[in-house]
């Protein structure tokens, strides 16, 4: 075939622009370390690369929910704890008022340390978290749930939970009302302390001690479902992690270059060019005018 | 019986011919690298011959005459060459305008819509689970902000590379008129000069680069007349004709592909100007889909936190600006008294303060599928329609290397056909040397053989 003069020159043009892109391009991948850098580098991979990222956002989401879940569950159970131990002292205190040898005036100490225990439980029953919501007043995490007035509890809050989503359409109630509980607990201390007041051993042994066992058996089982869940909000944490962990790996799989094969092929493109260089040096050094004298 | 003095004037053509073959074989050197220079060649014919009457007629030559000086150009290639140009025209400028617009999806790399989708979903999730929080207020505020920004900044930009897309259509109009009445013009030049017996071979050759680069802006077709001159035809009107040019349809209705002045209207098929009005229906057809997308967010997000109660029961608040008709992605945007105060954002539609399941169901929209939008899900359609984006980009920059390998191949033949050889003009130049040389001796030899017969004759 006929080749022109300008054409032949032409063609290193040409040969040596195709290989330089395809060497700056085998470059950009080696040096983002990425095979797609934009869409249409592989829209089908684009395109499972954010949906895998909008999945991966979403897993992290429910761990941050079921990390707040978790900051509630260990915020009511630190407050049961600290329940128990006040049930407990009442308790040791309704034994000692049973016995009828104790004196009016060890029981008129002994009434006071309800009163004690009492104004602890209200406390406890107040609670805020670290943002300054009220745990224990249902929905109404903002006002204050409970407050007395001549031996009687009033609550302010409702009955009704706070509910986290902690996985895709299941949610997890975080919250106990502090209504009735707290408010049972107050009034029983408060007939134990009237009756350590009146001396009325009989309702002591058969009412009071046996009304506050109840309210510590209730606690211990609240305590224990707090800490079930706590287990399953960890569970769940743990399997989100493991998911998202992967679908790290698989969208790096699809986004990320492998090192070594874009090396490899960064070293071929280099050479392709080389050789697209060498071939214009060395065509273009004949020519007929060589030969002539 | 021929005379002494022929022998003189048949050498005189013959130093005269090599000397114009030389001169030919220089112009071709000269041009090599001269962009649409077709090699010329010289056509050498033999003298009309003189008879003489012996015992019986006979001829002898009178030398060489030079008939033409010729281009050597192959019409069919030429055309070839128009389509080749036309579809590469087309697909670059569809491909140049694609890459750019692809350009404003940082996808998948973050920073992009669909970031901002999932953010949004994301915090509403959040103040679902510490619902009246202050810092998830702030976070929905921020996030709601980040996506209507988003799809608002998305959309301008596309609305910036539409009009560019209008400008450069207007450029290419002017230019296809130039160049439609450069051919006028060269035609008429052409026609002229080949009554008079001429071969107007460089008019012939700025006509046909006219030609080749009005090929890649519309696609068209050439077709010769006897006089010399050509027609050109786009699509079924006269571009050029032996009354001259006329001026393209510039009027559309935006992203078709049919050009109309009210009396005549074309429908184009190829060249930098149909890839221009594909890239204006495309991008038009991106623009229509954020709008779906901002529209739809809109109304299903407002429809769920209408029904959220502030604390003083409120209700029937939006998030976002909503209007009739709806304002797309343009005038998607967070409500002034969102804006203003992240502390107004609702989470329930009990009015409590721990209540979030207004604020959840939001979280919920993310993972439920639109109808109006094909049934699928917010980020999905997103995923969809960008993939759709990078499918374009792709298609067309294949599309663009197919022509530009089928313009280079064409473009081989023809200057395999048309191009200079240096190569071949050296040789050629040798042969014309030695002829020269041969018919300068055989000019001696003749004023030789006449001195002869003069000194014979003192």
């Amino acid at each position: 075939m006929r080749i022109s003069s300008n054409y032949e020159y032409q063609l290193y043009t040409s040969e040596i622009d195709n290989t330089t892109s395809a060497y700056t391009n085998a470059q950009q991948v080696v040096s983002t370390g990425k095979q797609i850098n934009q869409i249409s580098d592989n829209p089908a991979g684009a395109m499972s690369a954010v949906t895998m990222t909008g999945l991966q956002s979403q897993i992290n989401q429910f761990n941050s929910n079921l990390n707040s879940a978790k900051v509630y569950l260990t915020n009511n159970e630190a407050a049961m704890t600290s329940v128990t131990n006040l049930l407990n002292q009442a308790y040791q205190i309704g034994v000692q008022g049973a016995n009828s040898t104790t004196s009016p005036a060890a029981l008129t100490n002994l009434a006071s340390q309800i009163t004690d225990i009492q104004s602890s439980l209200v406390n406890i029953a107040n609670t805020q978290n670290s943002t300054g919501q009220y745990i224990f007043a249902g929905q109404q995490t903002n006002t204050q749930p409970f407050t007395t007035a001549n031996g009687k509890v009033a609550y302010a809050g409702d009955s009704n939970n706070i509910n986290i989503e902690v996985s895709p359409g299941q949610n997890m109630t975080v919250n106990t009302p502090g209504a009735p509980l707290f408010t049972n607990i107050y009034n029983q201390l408060e007939s134990l302390k009237q009756d350590l007041a009146s001396g009325s051993f009989s309702k002591i042994s058969n009412t009071d001690i046996a009304n506050i066992k109840g309210s510590q058996s209730k606690i211990s089982d609240m305590n224990g479902q707090f800490g079930a869940q706590i287990d399953t909000v960890a569970n769940l944490t743990t399997a989100n992690t493991a998911r998202s962990t992967a679908l790290t790996s698989s969208i790096s799989n699809v986004v990320d270059a492998d090192m070594a094969t874009a090396i490899v092929n960064m070293t071929q493109a280099q050479n392709a060019y080389q050789a697209a260089l060498e071939a214009t040096a060395q065509g273009s050094k004949f020519s007929l005018v060589n030969f002539l004298g | 019986m021929p005379s002494l003095s022929s022998g003189y004037n048949i050498m005189n053509t013959a130093l005269q011919g090599f000397q114009t073959a030389l001169d030919v074989t220089g112009n071709n050197i000269a041009n090599v690298n001269t962009p649409g220079y077709t090699r010329e060649s010289v056509n050498f014919a033999e003298s009309d011959p003189t008879t003489f009457y012996g015992t019986s007629p006979y001829q002898i030559g009178s030398g060489v005459t030079i008939q033409s000086i010729g281009q050597i150009r192959s019409a069919l290639l030429d055309s070839s060459m128009n389509t080749a140009q036309s579809g590469l025209g087309q697909y670059q400028t569809l491909a140049n305008t694609l890459k750019a617009v692809q350009g404003l999806f940082p996808e998948p790399n973050s920073g992009g819509i669909s970031d901002a989708i999932n953010g949004f979903f994301n915090a509403f999730s959040t103040l679902a689970a510490s619902p009246s929080s202050p810092s998830a207020q702030l976070g929905v505020q921020q996030a709601a902000e980040t996506l209507s920004s988003r799809v608002q900044g998305t959309y301008s930009g596309l609305q910036q590379q539409a009009q560019q897309t209008t400008a450069q259509m207007t450029a290419t109009f002017n230019q296809i008129d130039q160049l439609s009445s450069s051919i006028a013009n060269l035609n008429q030049q052409i026609s002229t000069q080949t009554a008079e017996g001429g071969s107007p071979n460089a008019l012939l050759d700025t006509r046909a680069q006219d030609i080749q680069q009005l090929g890649g802006l519309v696609n068209i077709q050439a077709s010769a007349n006897p006089n010399g001159s050509v027609n050109i035809y786009s699509n079924g009107l006269n571009l050029v004709d032996p009354g001259g040019a006329t001026k393209f349809p510039r009027n559309s209705t935006p992203g078709s592909m049919t050009f109309t002045n009210g009396a005549t209207s074309v429908t184009i098929q190829g060249g930098q100007l149909a890839g221009l009005a594909q890239a204006s229906s495309t991008i038009s057809g991106y623009m229509s889909q954020l709008d779906s997308l901002a529209n739809n967010l809109t109304t299903q997000v407002n429809a769920v936190y209408s029904t959220g109660k502030s604390s003083t029961g409120k209700t029937g608040q939006d998030l976002f600006v909503a209007t009739n008709p709806p304002g797309g992605a343009s005038g998607f945007d967070i409500t002034a008294a969102v804006k203003a105060s992240p502390g107004a954002i609702l989470s329930g539609s009990s009015g409590n303060a721990g209540d979030g399941a207004m604020a959840q169901s939001i979280s919920n929209l993310s993972t439920s599928s639109v109808s109006a939008l094909g049934s699928q899900s917010f980020s999905s359609f997103y995923t969809n329609f960008i993939g759709g984006v990078g499918t374009d980009v792709q298609n067309a920059g294949n599309s663009t290397t197919t022509q530009t390998a089928l313009v280079a191949q064409i473009q081989n033949q023809q200057q395999s056909i048309s191009g200079v050889n240096l190569d071949e003009e050296m040789t050629n130049m040798l042969q014309y040397q030695h002829g020269y040389e041969s018919a300068a001796k055989a000019l001696s030899v003749i004023d030789a053989t006449t001195e002869t017969l003069i000194q014979t004759i003192q």
